[in-house]
């Protein structure tokens, strides 16, 4: 069984269809590449795959739970963790804050536990709070601890915004473009934090444009353009076939 | 909170209740009494506005619709002050349910209109529906408090029922915001998708808000009725609502103790003003200017922005 099933996936704009008839599997523990040149239908197929759109036809299933049409907070319950391609963070709330408030998932107090602050309160705020800190050492954002998240620099944005999903517990974790708008050096410092991510357990779903970013660390890409799967294989069999070469990689060539 | 914090509430708390026998002064204490029911109409407006960054400005309804259900039932039923009261917050907390739901779908100006329109259909409702409601006349003769044969006939009593009223509200609210809770609405605030995407239910949150404001001020509206004695459709007027925006913003929205200072001091200082006279509003709104110039956040802030400038000297010394 595949940890995520995208079936015959559809989805039009107008006239427009940005994503066309799209199937692929995502297997436990992988990291899957979802790649095509901008405007290939990448980010509308992750706002369908956590509910921020609806889909025109076609099936997702997570964990053999259909979750077609869901709405995305109880997506994001089941444990399906996105990342949005333009930066997203709590610009008012401090470093620690914005991790601290994505452990949401992690506390589920009555109104009661709330107001007595019983045993089950004190307990669990104490966890949120030293996972709160693992997280900010395993993000290298300690030193940033109290700044506001506005005041980060771009990169650091970035790097808080992958935080902030690990902090929301994800199985599957959907990062959208995370090196967009990096230089080289940040680039490489993203990509092996994803890497190990990867190795703690947690499935990545990584979307990028550019092909070379991301073929070191994919076991596996899938590639689309206008909105359809051209191909889906491994590192090798997807940058030497031909199709990919034509569609999209001749583009890259070019510039 | 530590020790030596906790010492500072002790004795601001002490203080209040020793401040009916330090100022002797009836008007005064009338004052403090609005300053109190003030202070809970804010605190409920502040979850929307403050906390869950909706600008709602139908908040007098709900204060409104409190007051009369009291009024109403007194006239209509003559049940006791403590059933009116919890009727009172009940009943508007199912109004603002009902609204809460079709509303809390959209944000910004749609929302805004929508509960302005709400102010002004509840405003005609009561005063259109005089078999019903008295109409313009409104209901007068609503006798003082009375629980278990105790009554509350003198300002004293009254200060000292609000002083627990507020205190027992803000109580609740700080924990409420100091827990997942309060952390959800701060993150629908600061980012509603990206709340979303973490997993917090979104209209729920903004819906618990909106009738937890709801119901405190229903409850307040029912401690009105019954201290004033006298209620009328003027409850429902929209500048009522520009009232508690200007204590929410110029005491600071967002924090607990903000709109307890807004409330206090936009209570008295308008008072404090009448000795000029036909002078007083326009001095009133130059004030106004001049606050929120200096303190955007709210004169909550003024510690914050000490002990800022004074890291500031630190650096440059
Ligand atoms: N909300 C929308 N309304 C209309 N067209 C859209 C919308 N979102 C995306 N599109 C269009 O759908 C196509 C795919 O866009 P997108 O999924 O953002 O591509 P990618 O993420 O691969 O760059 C583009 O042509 C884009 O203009
Ligand atoms: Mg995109």
């Amino acid at each position: 069984m595949s940890l995520l099933e995208v079936k015959n996936l559809t989805k039009t704009f107008g006239g427009l269809t940005a994503v066309d008839d799209l199937t692929f599997n995502i297997e436990k523990d992988e990291i899957l590449s979802l790649i095509g040149p901008n405007g290939a239908g990448k980010t509308t197929t992750f706002n369908m795959i956590t509910g921020f759109l609806n889909p025109d036809r076609g099936k997702i299933i997570f964990n053999d739970i259909d979750i077609t049409s869901k709405e995305p907070h109880n997506i994001a319950e089941l444990g399906l963790i996105r990342t949005f391609q333009k930066t997203n963070i709590f610009p008012d709330a401090t470093v620690y804050e914005n991790i601290k408030l994505a452990h949401f998932k992690s506390s589920k107090y009555s109104i009661l536990d709330i107001l007595i602050r019983n045993k089950k309160f004190n307990k669990t705020e104490k966890r949120i709070k030293e996972k709160t800190n693992e997280i900010m050492e395993y993000f290298n954002l300690s030193e940033e601890k109290d700044k506001k998240a506005y005041n980060l620099a771009y990169g650091r944005k970035r790097i808080l915004e992958i935080a902030i999903g690990m902090a929301a517990s994800p199985k599957l974790l959907l990062l959208d473009e995370p090196v967009a708008g990096l230089n080289p050096k940040e680039s490489k410092e993203v990509m092996e934090l994803i890497y190990d991510i990867r190795n703690k357990g947690i499935t990545i779903l990584l979307v990028e444009h550019d092909m070379s970013v991301v073929t070191n660390v994919s076991d596996r890409i899938v590639v689309i353009n206008f909105g359809e799967k051209i191909c889906d294989g491994d590192c090798e069999y997807v940058t030497s076939d031909e199709e990919v070469i034509k569609a999209y990689l001749g583009d890259d060539i070019d510039a | 909170m530590n020790i030596n914090s906790n010492i500072k509430y002790i004795i601001g708390i002490l203080l209040l209740i020793l401040l009916p026998f330090l100022i002797n002064n009836e008007y005064l204490l009338h004052l403090l009494i609005m300053g109190g029911i003030y202070t809970l109409l804010v605190s409920g407006l502040n979850l929307i506005v403050g906390y869950i960054g909706q600008l709602s400005l139908c908040h007098p309804a709900f204060f409104g619709i409190g007051a009369y259900t009291t009024g109403l039932l007194f006239k209509r039923l003559s049940t006791p002050f403590l059933l009116n009261f919890l009727l009172a917050g009940i009943i508007t907390a199912i109004i603002s349910i009902g609204f809460g739901y079709i509303t809390l779908r959209v944000r910004g100006s749609a929302f805004i209109i929508m509960t302005v329109s709400f102010l002004h259909i509840m405003h005609l409702l009561v005063l259109n529906e005089v078999d019903f409601t008295m109409g313009q006349k409104g209901i007068s003769g609503i006798p003082n408090i009375n629980i278990l044969g105790y009554n509350f006939n003198t300002k004293t009593s009254y200060y000292y029922l609000i002083l627990i009223l507020c205190l027992f509200t803000l109580f609740i609210i700080y924990r409420l915001v100091n827990s997942e809770i309060g952390r959800a609405w701060k993150a629908i605030r600061d980012n509603e998708n990206l709340a979303k995407s973490i997993g917090i239910n979104v209209f729920k949150f903004s819906n618990f808000a909106f009738v937890s404001g709801a119901f405190i001020a229903g409850l307040a509206g029912s401690i009105y009725a019954y201290y004033i004695n006298y209620i009328s459709p003027d409850l429902f007027l929209f500048s009522i609502t520009t009232t508690l925006l200007v204590m929410l913003i110029m005491g600071g929205k967002g924090t607990i103790l903000g709109p307890v200072i807004g409330a206090i001091i936009f209570t008295l200082l308008p008072e404090y003003l009448r000795f000029i006279s036909e002078w007083r509003m326009p001095v009133f709104g130059v004030i106004l200017i001049l606050g929120i110039l200096f303190f955007p956040r709210g004169l909550f802030s003024i510690k914050e922005i000490l002990s800022m400038k004074m890291k500031k000297k630190e650096v440059s010394s």
